[in-house]
């Protein structure tokens, strides 16, 4: 197998992941989308803004997010500057604002404790499978990552790479730990019934997958996740990885 | 949300946008009539014709499909609909606004026809100090015309006001039809210019084309197609994306508005035809505010039409969730409810509920509450049944019942002129712990009713929404049950932190009828019961002195600090109770076995969780408890009394 894997955990007190298109109520996802965490590694390793989407397509890197820690919505009101155009953006004028509600994202028992979101990285790249372990093992930061904004400051602690990997059979129904592509499912193969007595309750985001060079708008995809053991059960169309690591086992589909 | 409102459009169009016009038509209007404004050509003069007549309901679908009534323009966009309720558009600006170009194709039949109504019918006129002319209906035309633009008027626009309300009342004259219960619509020598084909075309485009004037190739930001889009969302009414704030560009470049949402025209049409639906079949309203309940599906979009009846279903649904009565009814169809829940149960449809508020164009967006699952609907309304059993074995009332419309009862806003009220948040919020199951804190809760307790004390009811009842003391009392069936229904869905509660007590034998089971019930700790029991010991000599002593008021419940009481007005409170018993001791019954036992009760640890808020909830608890049961009672306080009467002479 010519691709290269690596985990790691990425925990913070406060997130905001915006609704690509909601901004006059800036709702989050409940997880950082593909885009999100593309940009934190290009952060990461020092690559500036609007360089990095060629390389981080999804041919060359592809990203799954497991939801250990689901998220408790809180909203707050932003003044923003009020800008019709690009002159009002010093403050001369009348000084006006307009204010913002936003979605903030913290754990259910926060200030205890943090968000929690696992991220399972694929790339085809060796040399880039590389850079990102150095930078995430030391760690090496060469721009600190935060939750999707900036005032969110965050940290990464390391999983590895698996000890071993294997690619499920697509035959078999399976269940997986990340947030899944709807795409990635059969049709009417989700599964309703009871996981370890637990009752699932399903939610569905509409998320970009990626940006095209120049930042414009690439790939939008509808994913699945799921709150209450954060486990779905269904049949694949798309490759799910069983990942051994840390004597630990997780099934993996890539968004 | 924009996907999840484009969804529901395909759903409801069956992803046909061919009837799009169908959709942009409301059901029914409740206007009962439409008068056709006639404009003859060949003799330059104008009529009036009862056209359509409704039922009581008003207007039917077919008639206003006929006259293509659709919603005016918003804000100060440019009108153009020949069929609308708005005369003062008819007066002014729409056929002038057709003719322009960039309306109705240069090469129309229909423009040449409105191009000589407007130069034979119409005038310009100048508001004084104005640079620009504006087309106005010659008043000259109109018999008995009462209005005149001879001179430029001071403000163009109340001139055309005052016009347009002095041609209606002609109208009304003439036909029969109040200006009111009427829709107006402009017919060029007897035929309705709405019926006319190239009308129908440009009405259509202006919904569906317009948009993609400055088009350009892209991908869709809802289905991903690679297509021709666009970034105009400006018709769109539920706003989630504003593209007039440079600041919210990417680079701060109003062209870049497209890197975040573009549309193309399938899923376009798919917004503009569900916002309608959904305003017309997703619309209810919960606690005074206004909310579409908008589902959003898990599954495909085959299973989503396969479910399609349900998501019509969806709204009733919740109507009967929020309120009890409707609730019971629901009970009744059980069948019915039972198929419908069984595909809630498989979580086929999360919630989302978008609570608004429109004024006038605007449409603000007040909250929004996501991703609701449908269990959690079903939990809400097991909850409300299992509080609404603990109310009637409490032998409750049923007009002091606690359900999801309550809340805006119970939580006084604060009253605007121009909005309606403020302190909207306070209430919305509780619905979104409520609906998401976050936890409330409870001292929080304790604040809202004092404000409420003070407003009905104090009768500073115009300060609020709420209008002043017919006596603020039942008020007061019906209130505070509520707030602890509230608080009841809060502790049964687990969001609210509890106190220790008090599991038996040697004592219960004593409390007063009706007090011992209710303090099982709402789970009061020892310290909220000696609170109570004081409060109920004040709503007996509050009785001693109206009904005994014939006092116009009680003047024992001035002694109760409705700000908030603290531990020492408290302590002071039972020394005056106490004297107060004292006073009355011909009338007074087991009162002071209850007040020692309350204090006894209220001096343990758990007084020390207790805030200033929480001691007056409780204190008037006890009050409401007693009140409420005054009546029922009556006979055997009598007896009580003379019980008591008794054991004093035998201790004497």
């Amino acid at each position: 197998m010519n691709s290269h894997f690596l985990a790691f955990d990425w925990k913070g007190f406060m997130a905001h992941f915006r609704q690509f298109d909601a901004n006059s109520s800036a709702l989050s996802y409940s997880f950082p989308p593909p885009t999100v965490v593309a940009g934190m590694l290009a952060g990461v390793l020092g690559i500036e803004k609007d360089e990095y989407y060629e390389r981080f397509n999804r041919s060359n890197l592809q990203i799954a997010v497991q939801i250990v820690t689901p998220p408790r919505k809180l909203v707050q009101t932003l003044n923003y500057i009020f800008a019709k155009s690009a002159n009002d953006l010093n403050m001369s004028g009348d000084n006006l604002h307009t204010q913002i509600p936003a979605e903030l994202l913290v754990a259910p028992t926060f200030p205890q404790a943090p968000l929690h979101y696992r991220i399972f990285v694929k790339t085809a790249e060796a040399k880039l499978a590389g850079e990102l372990e150095e930078a995430l093992r030391q760690p090496k930061f060469r721009y600190l990552p935060y939750l999707g904004s900036a005032p969110f400051t965050s940290w990464i602690e390391w999983l590895g790479v698996p000890e071993t990997i294997q690619q499920l059979a697509s035959t078999e129904p399976a269940i997986v730990d990340t947030v899944a592509p709807l795409a990635a499912l059969e049709l009417r193969s989700l599964r309703m019934e009871a996981l370890d007595g637990i009752l699932p309750a399903f939610f569905r985001e509409h998320v970009r997958r990626d940006f095209l060079p120049g930042r414009e708008p690439g790939e939008v995809i509808d994913v699945v996740w799921e709150r209450n053991r954060g486990r779905i059960k269904a049949q694949f169309k798309e490759p799910v990885y069983r990942w051994q690591l840390n004597q630990q086992t997780f099934h993996v589909v890539f968004m | 949300m924009l996907n999840v409102i484009a969804d529901i459009g395909k759903i409801v169009s069956g992803n046909s946008q061919g009837e799009l016009l169908d959709f942009l038509i409301p059901e029914t209007a409740k206007q009962r009539y439409i008068v056709g404004i006639d404009f003859n050509l060949a003799k330059k003069s104008l009529a009036f014709n009862l056209l359509a007549e409704g039922g009581e309901n008003g207007l039917s679908k077919q008639k206003l499909q006929e006259y293509l009534f659709v919603a005016s323009e918003r804000g100060n966009r440019p009108q153009f609909s020949p069929t609308t309720t708005n005369l003062g558009y008819l007066v002014s600006q729409t056929l002038p606004n057709l003719v322009k170009t960039g309306f109705l194709p240069e090469d129309s039949e229909l423009k040449k026809l409105l191009q000589k109504v407007r130069d034979r019918f119409f005038v310009e006129v100048q508001e004084e100090g104005g640079n620009k002319p504006t087309f106005i209906l010659n008043e000259k035309l109109i018999p008995n015309a009462s209005f005149h633009f001879a001179k430029k008027p001071e403000k163009l626009k109340d001139a055309i006001g005052a016009y347009a309300k002095a041609l209606a009342g002609l109208i009304a004259e003439k036909t029969t039809a109040p200006a009111k219960e009427t829709i107006y619509t402009v017919c060029v020598d007897g035929e309705p210019v709405a019926a006319h084909p190239d009308y129908q075309r440009f009405l259509w485009q202006q919904n569906s084309e317009s948009a993609f004037d400055g088009g350009f190739s892209g991908t869709c930001s809802i289905c991903g197609t690679e297509t021709e889009v666009t970034q105009d969302t400006t018709r769109f009414v539920m706003k989630f994306y504003m593209t007039d704030k440079v600041s919210f560009a990417s680079h701060f470049d109003e062209k870049n508005y497209y890197k975040a949402v573009t549309a193309c025209k399938s899923c376009y049409q798919n917004i503009i035809i569900a916002e309608k639906w959904i305003d017309q079949n997703l619309r209810t309203r919960l606690g005074g505010f206004d909310v579409y309940v908008m589902p959003q599906m898990i599954w495909t979009e085959m299973e989503a039409i396969r479910l399609f009846r349900y998501l019509q279903a969806i709204t009733r649904e919740f109507n009967e969730v929020k309120n009890i009565a409707s609730l019971r009814e629901a009970e009744r169809k059980a069948a019915e409810r039972a198929e419908r829940m069984g595909v809630f149960e498989q979580n086929a449809f999360i919630w989302n509920f978008l609570f608004f508020r429109k004024a006038q164009s605007a449409f603000k967006v007040l909250a929004l509450i996501k991703d609701v699952p449908p269990s959690r609907i079903m939990e809400i309304t097991k909850r409300t049944h299992e509080t609404d059993d603990g109310r009637k074995k409490l032998e409750i009332p049923d007009h002091i019942v606690f359900d999801l419309d309550q809340i805006y009862r119970l939580i006084p806003l604060r009253r605007d002129k121009k909005k309606g009220f403020l302190e909207y948040k306070k209430v919305l919020q509780l619905y979104a712990c409520i609906f998401s199951g976050l936890p409330m804190r409870k001292e929080q809760l304790y604040n809202y009713y004092k404000q409420l307790a003070c407003m009905h004390h104090f009768e500073s009811y115009g300060l609020y929404l709420f209008k002043k009842p017919n006596n603020p003391d039942y008020a007061l009392m019906a209130d505070t049950l509520k707030w602890n069936l509230f608080l009841l229904f809060l502790q049964k869905l687990k969001i609210i932190e509890g106190e220790s509660t008090m599991i038996t007590n040697e004592y219960d034998a004593y409390f007063p009828n009706g007090v011992k089971a209710a303090f099982a019930e709402l789970n009061y700790n020892e310290a909220q019961q000696g609170l109570a029991l004081l409060g109920y010991v004040i709503g007996v000599i509050a009785y001693v002195q109206s009904e005994k002593e014939n006092l116009k008021s009680k003047p024992i419940l001035d002694k109760i600090n409705y700000q908030g009481m603290s531990e020492e007005k408290v302590m002071r409170l039972f020394n005056e109770a106490s004297q107060k018993i004292h006073q009355y001791r011909r009338h007074i019954g087991y009162a002071e076995r209850w007040l020692a036992l309350g204090k006894k009760l209220y001096e343990t640890g758990a007084r020390e969780e207790l805030t200033a808020d929480a001691r007056v909830f409780y204190l008037l608890s006890g009050y409401s408890m007693n009140l409420l049961r005054t009546k029922p009672t009556a006979e055997i306080t009598e007896t009580e009394e003379a019980g008591s009467l008794e054991e004093e002479e035998e201790v004497a």
